[in-house]
């Protein structure tokens, strides 16, 4: 039972009792007070089916207590506990509108899901194939509880909970997505089209994927193919003209059900040129994208194999204002309102300009085990290729190549006994770095095991886990000191534990609540960051001694529905003893290049406060309203100062106007979105180079519909419609130049 | 049954074992390229030429062997000058980062069109840029300079990498070097 929609009004008509009384009733939808003709009423052992207005009666019901099972095609089935002394008329109200406000849904333990305590949102196939989506960031639009850090216009890194990078975790399945992911300019790499759904696990909830992700994890899954034999095309296609540019996604899938093998390929294909602000083109920002992935699954008895090949190649343009050299470069851009450096559009990438390549296969084994339950063992390996290109080595060498190889090895065993669930399992991972070119991290050799295990009871009206983890790192790095090789060593170990659960304290609300403790070891460039950040005119120092960071966290959630009304607050507290961050220093220092800030890798304590809130309401059958605020207040505890590079506060809204059928078309909707972040005001204005910006105003709509009976969607949209100047806090180019001024696009999805 | 949730366990962890805990490292792990054959400008030299005696040659320099970060740079000599007279002048830049110095002075030249060296100054001193590239814009290797009356100042040296958007000015492109010397006229 998702949502708890229904309301049970008791209208009692009185005389005395007899044996036998009449029960009369109407069967409503929830959200639309429409009747919901053909329901079916399970009394006893009677079978009553609504009439077309949604009335149903029975004149022969026994006086005593008894359990209503109500449902409705496309309702799940709503169970209604009664006592009936006398004739009685009853109204149920049915949540039939499951989708009324979003295709994401909120938390917990889900329809046919497995129980479990996570606090989470998911967003479909469908949904993902409607976005056209090329990114995390396209992927992820418009979900409540996640934003994004940016550098520029397709670099951008997940933050959920206020945090990101390494306190966020990208999951494949069950093993970890691992990249460069070393600073604020390395996205990681997904292609959300191959993804069969997308999970946004918010808040320290789960101990399943490692010990790291204290903000929240992302988890990416495969589709399941339907129960019989097809072969299915999909062809997405999406054009816009900020950044002006097209893209063309298929996917072809086969299944043969007899043979037990089902198989997918996935291909997509992006190609744009410069972006535009309101009133200049942001040169060398175009970027061009193919990622694609073959997935095979092969079901035979108790065995499930599957196979998972994906590909991501990417070519960016870095925007040529924001390469400059030193301090008087960069003082030089932020007086200025205009980029230094804006020529006509172009599709054509130029340095400094960045090639990445991410490769990964996996291998899975699935066995039903009599004794076990499922066991799952699967073997990933991924290659990641990272090549920066600058002004200095034109058409030559990258002056950085990074290439990363992980392996990775997981188990996971998940016994379900009557209300109770058992998980655990075990990970290692070897993983190695070789770089070549200007120093950026050492070479290293890093291994990693954890093993957990998490138990869970689900009883009618609430769920309870607890979980306990340990992991243990060590890594080897290598790095020329003074013309010699230093091998160090690092070794982490630590235990996570939390302890969590939901409960439902009526038919209208529910109740999360998570508490947990993990941990975080060093990255490499925090101990290891020695000298200038390239492009960013700032010398970064990592330091040696650093000791690795604790959380201790607390998620909660508040799910209200009642009829036409939707709340869900969900607000957060993180303690973090130890944390790892990189405070400008106030130094500056003198080189051959001029003056540079310097900054320090430093750990202090720090508190997170936040809450994501979400309000929906149905105004009539085919309106609905939304309105969305994330707020958070981040301070370091220690010197009672600012945090440097949190978001903003922001609220949003949506006007939503849906439609079953209107000239041809089927399903459509239509809405208008505004959305307003306000200016960051709590930072230390000693730690930055300029003022943060301003609190800006954006509005976004879109279309979109079936076209009659045909497999064809569209949709067509506009982004930031009022075509406003603007720049955001967590968008890194905000030094050197606006946001992105109008876009219109268009999306064509059709399925043979 | 039961032997076989103990084989599988077993199997499970002898393969975690093997990828965790195998300690072979591959050969270009534990051989990482040395950063100091990375090509670098850590020195700057100035050479003044009095114009009207070529044997009154004075040289000043600036060095920071181990680039941005690390320490601070070991030489910054203060630039000095006779008032009211006449000087070429010739700009270097080395690489002093390891025992094999280069000068780097000789690729700039032939970047000659991506590449403009800056001069500002502001005690009595008058910069001319007098080599051109090969779209008659300045490079700034050699320059005239001429001082008026006695002054102190700074005399900063600015290089600027500018490809595809060299157009003469100072504003644009990236720097590559920057260095402002203490300037005496006397």
């Amino acid at each position: 039972m998702r949502t708890v929609f229904a309301v049970l009004m008791l209208y009692s008509i009185g005389t005395f009792s007899y044996a036998q009384v009449t029960l009369r009733g109407q069967v409503l939808d929830s959200a639309t007070r429409q009747p919901l003709g053909l329901s079916f009423v399970k009394i006893a052992n009677q079978d009553l089916v609504a009439d077309t207005k949604g009335n149903f009666g029975t004149t022969s019901v026994r006086v005593g207590q008894h359990t209503l099972l109500v449902s409705h095609v496309g309702c799940e089935t709503k169970k209604v506990r009664l006592v009936i002394r006398r004739d009685t008329f009853i109204t149920i109200y049915l949540p039939h509108h499951d989708h009324t406000f979003k295709e994401v849904v909120a938390y917990g333990h889900q329809n046919n899901r497995e129980p479990d305590a996570r606090l989470i949102q998911i967003v479909s196939t469908k949904r993902l194939e409607q976005l056209a989506a090329v990114s995390l960031k396209n992927a992820l639009q418009n979900v409540n509880g996640v934003r994004f850090l940016k550098t520029g216009t397709t670099i951008a890194k997940p933050i959920i909970n206020g945090m990101h990078s390494n306190r966020i975790s990208v999951i494949n399945e069950d093993s970890k997505q691992e990249g460069q992911q070393w600073g604020s300019e390395h996205a990681p790499e997904i292609d959300p089209l191959s993804a069969g759904s997308i999970e946004l696990i918010k808040g320290a909830s789960t101990l399943r994927y490692g010990s790291d992700a204290m903000g929240g994890v992302i988890r990416i899954l495969p589709a399941i193919f339907d129960d019989s034999s097809y072969t299915k095309i999909s062809l997405i296609t999406k054009g816009e003209t900020n950044p002006n540019g097209a893209q063309l996604g298929m996917k072809i899938e086969n299944n043969r059900q007899k043979i037990g093998l089902g198989q997918r390929l996935v291909v997509n294909l992006k190609r744009n040129g410069d972006a535009t602000a309101a009133s200049y083109v942001l040169s060398n920002t175009g970027f061009s994208q193919l990622s694609g992935s073959y997935y095979a699954h092969y079901r035979h008895g108790k065995n499930e194999l599957a196979l998972t090949a994906t590909a991501f190649v990417q070519e960016l343009g870095i925007l040529a204002a924001s390469h400059i050299g030193n301090l008087t470069d960069l003082n030089r851009a932020l007086a200025s309102d205009t980029p230094l450096i804006t020529r006509p559009f172009t599709y054509t990438i130029k340095q400094p300009s960045q090639l990445i390549q991410h490769y990964s296969g996996k291998l899975k084994w699935h066995y039903n085990s009599d004794h076990l339950g499922p066991v799952t063992l699967s073997y990933t390996i991924q290659k990641n290729l990272r090549q920066e290109f600058d002004n200095h080595n034109r058409n030559k060498d990258a002056a950085l190549n990074l290439n990363l190889t992980t392996h990775q090895l997981t188990l996971l065993v998940d016994k379900h006994i009557n209300q109770w669930r058992l998980q655990y399992g075990a990970q290692g991972e070897q993983q190695q770095n070789i770089f070549q070119g200007r120093y950026f991290i050492p070479n290293y050799q890093r291994h990693k095991t954890g093993i957990f295990s998490i138990l869970t009871i689900e009883k009618d009206h609430y769920l309870l886990e607890g979980g306990v983890r340990y992991d243990w790192q060590n890594t080897n790095t290598f790095r020329f000191v003074k013309d010699v090789v230093v091998n160090e060593i690092f070794t982490y170990d630590g235990i996570s534990a939390n302890l969590s659960g939901w409960r439902r304290i009526n038919e209208d609300l529910k109740l999360h609540l998570s508490a947990a403790t993990r941990f975080r070891s060093p990255d490499i460039n925090e101990l290891f960051s020695n000298g200038l950040h390239h492009g960013s005119a700032a010398l970064e120092f990592g330091d040696l001694s650093l000791k690795q960071e604790r959380s201790y966290s607390l998620n909660a959630a508040f799910n209200y529905n009642h009829n036409r009304l939707q709340v869900q607050v969900e607000p957060y507290f993180h303690y973090f003893q130890n944390y790892i961050y990189l405070q400008p220093s106030g130094e500056i220092q003198l080189s051959i290049r001029g003056a540079f800030p310097v900054f320090r890798y430093i750990q202090t304590n720090t508190r997170y406060i936040g809450t994501d809130i979400n309000i929906g309401y149905r105004i009539t059958n085919n309106l609905t309203t939304e309105a969305q605020a994330a707020l958070l207040y981040v301070k370091d505890v220690v010197s009672d100062k600012y945090i440097f590079g949190i978001p903003a506060q922001r609220v949003s809204g949506r006007l939503k106007y849906t439609f079953a059928e209107a000239l041809s078309l089927r399903d459509g909707y239509l809405w208008i979105g505004p959305s307003y972040t306000a200016r960051q005001n709590r930072v230390e204005l000693d730690q930055d180079f300029v003022k943060p910006p301003d609190a800006y105003f954006l509005l976004d709509a879109e279309f979109g519909a079936q076209y009659s009976d045909t497999p064809l969607h569209f949709s067509v949209g506009v982004n930031n419609a009022l075509n406003n100047s603007y720049r955001d806090y967590i968008n890194r180019y905000r030094y050197f130049a606006n946001d992105l001024g109008i876009n219109f696009y268009i999306t064509l999805n059709y399925t043979f | 049954m039961k032997q076989s949730k103990t084989n599988i366990s077993i199997l499970a962890f002898l393969a975690l074992g093997v990828i965790s805990f195998s300690s072979c490292k591959d050969d270009e792990v534990v051989n990482p390229p040395n950063p100091n054959e990375e090509e670098l400008i850590t020195s700057v030299e100035l050479v003044f030429t009095n114009a009207a005696d070529s044997t009154d040659v004075s040289t000043f320099k600036f060095a920071d062997p181990d680039g941005e970060g690390g320490n601070a740079p070991t030489q910054q000599d203060t630039i000095r000058l006779a008032q009211e007279s006449n000087y070429t002048l010739a700009v270097r830049f080395l690489d002093e980062s390891s025992s094999d110095v280069e000068d780097i002075t000789e690729e700039v030249k032939e970047e000659a069109e991506e590449h403009l060296v800056c001069y500002t100054t502001d005690a009595s001193t008058t910069v001319t840029i007098s080599d051109k590239d090969m779209n008659e814009l300045n490079v700034g290797l050699e320059a005239n300079v001429e001082t008026t009356i006695a002054a102190n100042g700074t005399f900063t040296v600015a290089l600027k990498h500018q490809p595809d958007v060299k157009d003469g000015s100072c504003d644009v492109g990236e720097t590559d070097v920057e260095v402002a010397f203490e300037l005496e006229v006397k």
